[in-house]
């Protein structure tokens, strides 16, 4: 009888021990890299990114009706006005930013606009442009390197503001081969998230574009819902 | 030939129509561009409204100036999730209370702003602190 039940306890035991190690979260620290998981806080202005991009021709001319369209009061060509998500790397610049890890993606919700982007860590390839849908915020694969997280980002929506660095806030829309390039490490006891970024688009950047954002870990903070739509258009109908 | 097209039914139909389209895409969401960020302008008002929203906050407040013409200002500030981990509340305004309000002015020169501070009708501060208070302003940008 005894016997019974120490084997009924030792079942027991190895069911519980192998449903937590099939969930994965629990066992988070196992993971390999750095440990993102968490909530964070950009910190610094997101409107102000310490290099400038150098625009092509093109972009520069976009740019510049847009400067002269706002002087007027026009705001017409700004898409986020219609809740549009702005491209990488705005949302990931402003407030609360909040990691899940598990062994196979990174989910990277942006509270501000209420999105979620999707790293992929499994080895699978970059998506086919040919195939995929645009996405606000790219499709995205990434891989480690030591501690550092490496992630590609290809695919982006053409009707995504891309910020430039710009006093007015104009911006210029991903071109097709938009391609971003993101190096995240963890320093001082992992209570800082670096980010820094490599935006290449040869129909707006006349060069790789380079910026770098800081992250401060905040344990106590908890997320809450932003559906753009709730008020966005209401003040000038009543 | 003008002055009696102005005065048309179809005319001041149409005139308000796309007045109403103009003036809706100036406030939509993330227009701080709309406003002058290099200067400030402090008013003291009664609140009219108070919009405790995403994907902004707005509060609304009667100024009345020296004419003693009452005029409804209408602040807009950051999203409702930010704005709570910097001490605002769903009842940090209602109707009828006496506020002063710091904001950047509409470039437009509309009755519109981008909130920088205030204070509330219990006293309380909310927004950036005040300049001379604390350097932190750069790490916290409140448009």
């Amino acid at each position: 009888m005894m016997i019974f039940r120490s084997l009924y306890k030792l079942i027991t035991t190895s069911v519980i021990i192998a449903g937590l190690f099939a969930t994965e979260l629990v066992f988070a620290h196992d993971l390999p890299g750095a440990d993102f998981a968490g909530v964070w806080e950009h910190m610094g202005n997101f409107r102000k990114f310490k290099n400038d991009p150098v625009f092509t021709p093109e972009a520069q001319i976009f740019i510049d009706k847009q400067t002269e369209l706002r002087d007027k009061g026009d705001y017409s060509g700004d898409n986020s006005a219609n809740c549009i998500p702005p491209s990488l790397p705005t949302m990931i610049t402003i407030g609360a930013q909040e990691l899940l890890v598990d062994k196979k993606k990174i989910t990277w919700i942006m509270e501000s606009i209420g999105g979620i982007r999707w790293i992929w860590l499994d080895g699978r390839s970059p998506v086919d442009l040919n195939e995929v849908r645009p996405a606000a915020f790219g499709h995205s694969v990434g891989h480690w390197e030591g501690d550092t997280l490496v992630v590609e980002s290809i695919g982006f929506l053409d009707k995504s503001n891309l910020y430039g660095n710009r006093p007015n806030n104009e911006s210029v829309f991903p071109g097709p081969k938009m391609h971003v390039v993101e190096r995240l490490h963890l320093e001082d006891n992992s209570k800082v998230m670096v980010n820094q970024r490599t935006i290449t688009d040869p129909k707006n950047f006349a060069k790789p574009w380079t910026t770098t954002s800081r992250y401060e870990r905040r344990p106590d903070w908890e997320l809450e819902e932003a559906i753009c739509a709730e008020n966005n258009l209401t003040e000038e109908y009543e | 030939m003008l002055s009696k097209l102005i005065k048309t039914k179809f005319f001041q139909f149409h005139f308000i129509l796309a007045s109403c389209f103009i003036f809706s895409s100036l406030s939509a969401h993330h227009s701080a561009a709309m406003f002058d960020l290099n200067s400030e302008m402090t008013l003291a008002g009664k609140v009219t409204k108070y919009q405790f929203s995403n994907p902004h906050v707005w509060v609304h407040f009667e100024v009345v100036d020296d004419k003693g013409e009452a005029k409804i200002w209408k602040i807009e500030a950051l999203n409702p999730n930010a704005l709570k981990r910097k001490g605002w509340k769903r009842s940090s305004f209602k109707p009828g209370d006496e506020v002063t309000i710091t904001f950047y002015p509409a470039k437009s020169g509309l009755p519109k702003g981008g909130f920088i501070r205030a204070i509330t009708a219990d006293g309380t501060r909310l927004g950036r602190p005040l300049p001379d208070a604390s350097n932190k302003d750069e790490f916290h940008d409140d448009l």
